[in-house]
């Protein structure tokens, strides 16, 4: 399937608001300036994701995930690579840490849980939808393992909305991806959404 | 029938033996159920707690601050406070066994919407008490710390490689002898 440039620059907006949102919570938890940039949104079926993420996240991920269900329907994650979990982690609680522990673990949830809650929230008001979402969890696992856990359920072909962005917190940047992954049926509805949003409520 | 005796048990497990503090409010958030391990560790009965707002229980139990999140919660959102940004979510004090370390219990908490037939009905709160996992932080990071500061006073390179040969520690002589940072070849092979 392939998003239309008015779809893809729609759906960027909504997560650049979703994003300003989310900025404006980790800044005032943290204490510190916290900027997040939407730089790229793809989308992908579930196989094209290893090959689409080959050379850019490798090995071991970090992945705080969120199942949502309502209208539309699905997973959002947030993916770090494990240097910049632990590097992202350390900036911001202000300690150095060296390797995901329990509380290093706890602190990329609330995070992860910030974001998806605002990119979520947000689509779910600007679409008119109703979502109900799932307590988040975080994976440590390896790429491909943390996809194929993606692909557990029905047979449905299922989508990656992939949204590159990067944290900016007291001048260092860490990439990251923030994952929407839809069923056909629900991807085919936010694209509806999408369209009705019109671009007069966006430009 | 066999079903609700399941919901029913369940309930009562949650109630009565759950090593988490469990309340549900209302949507106006006046509490309507709390658990054995709250009348525990609050000192404050069942009878004590009904129906009142979670805001204006005594002691100032759950400050104004967190109001925000269970607007968030009433919104269908579920909302995770991790101990390293709000170190509590109920103001109580920690076993007596590490009251030397903090004055409040440390916990982690989600605040989640309470759904009945497709409608928010009020919120629920699980909270864990993470003051033993913390305390134990705390002593790991002082021995490591000083560890450090042992191989910092040595005169001469101390490094520590993990099996594949990437550098897990190296010492402040070590940094000034390869004149880079610490952080410039730690996890480099």
């Amino acid at each position: 399937m392939i998003l239309t440039d008015f779809q893809k620059y729609a759906i960027a907006e909504v997560v650049n608001i979703a994003f300003g949102r989310a900025a404006a919570s980790l800044s005032e938890l943290t204490g510190s300036r916290i900027l997040l940039k939407v730089p790229k949104v793809e989308v992908y079926t579930i196989d094209q994701l290893p090959s689409a993420l080959s050379g850019i996240l490798n090995g071991e991920v970090c992945a705080a995930h969120q199942i949502f269900t309502g209208q539309v329907s699905g997973d959002a994650l947030l993916i770090l690579d494990v240097k910049g979990a632990t590097a992202l982690t350390s900036l911001l609680t202000g300690e150095e840490v060296e390797s995901i522990g329990t509380s290093a673990k706890e602190v990329l949830i609330e995070v992860g849980n910030i974001l998806l809650n605002a990119c979520l929230g947000t689509f779910e008001n600007m679409l008119q939808v109703q979502i109900t979402f799932s307590v988040p969890h975080l994976h440590l696992h390896q790429l491909n393992h943390t996809i194929n856990t993606l692909r557990i359920g029905n047979e449905e072909i299922k989508y990656v909305i992939l949204i590159a962005t990067s944290f900016t917190i007291k001048d260092s940047n860490i990439g990251g991806y923030l994952m929407i992954v839809l069923g056909v049926v629900s991807l085919d509805k936010f694209i509806q959404c999408l369209n009705s949003l019109g671009k007069d409520r966006l430009l | 029938m066999e079903n609700f005796v399941y919901k029913v048990a369940i309930l009562e497990w949650v109630n009565n033996t759950f090593k988490f503090g469990v309340f549900t409010t209302d949507k106006n958030l006046n509490i309507t159920s709390w658990n054995k391990w709250m009348v525990v560790h609050t000192n404050l009965s069942l009878s004590d707690v009904l129906g009142k707002n979670i805001f204006d229980l005594s002691g100032n139990l759950i400050d104004q601050k967190f109001l925000r999140f269970y607007e968030q919660a009433l919104n269908g959102q579920v909302i995770v406070l991790s101990h390293v940004f709000h170190k509590y979510l109920i103001s109580i004090p920690p076993e007596p066994q590490f009251a030397k370390y903090f004055d409040k219990m440390q916990q982690t908490a989600q605040i989640a919407p309470l759904v009945h037939e497709g409608k928010i009905i009020g919120t629920i709160t699980i909270i864990e008490d993470v003051t033993e996992r913390i305390v134990k932080e705390i002593l790991l990071k002082n021995e490591k710390d000083l560890a450090q500061h042992y191989l910092d006073i040595a005169g001469v390179i101390i490094l520590i490689l993990d099996e594949n040969g990437n550098i897990k520690l190296i010492n402040k002589r070590g940094c000034e002898i390869l004149g880079c940072d610490k952080q410039q070849v730690i996890r480099k092979n």
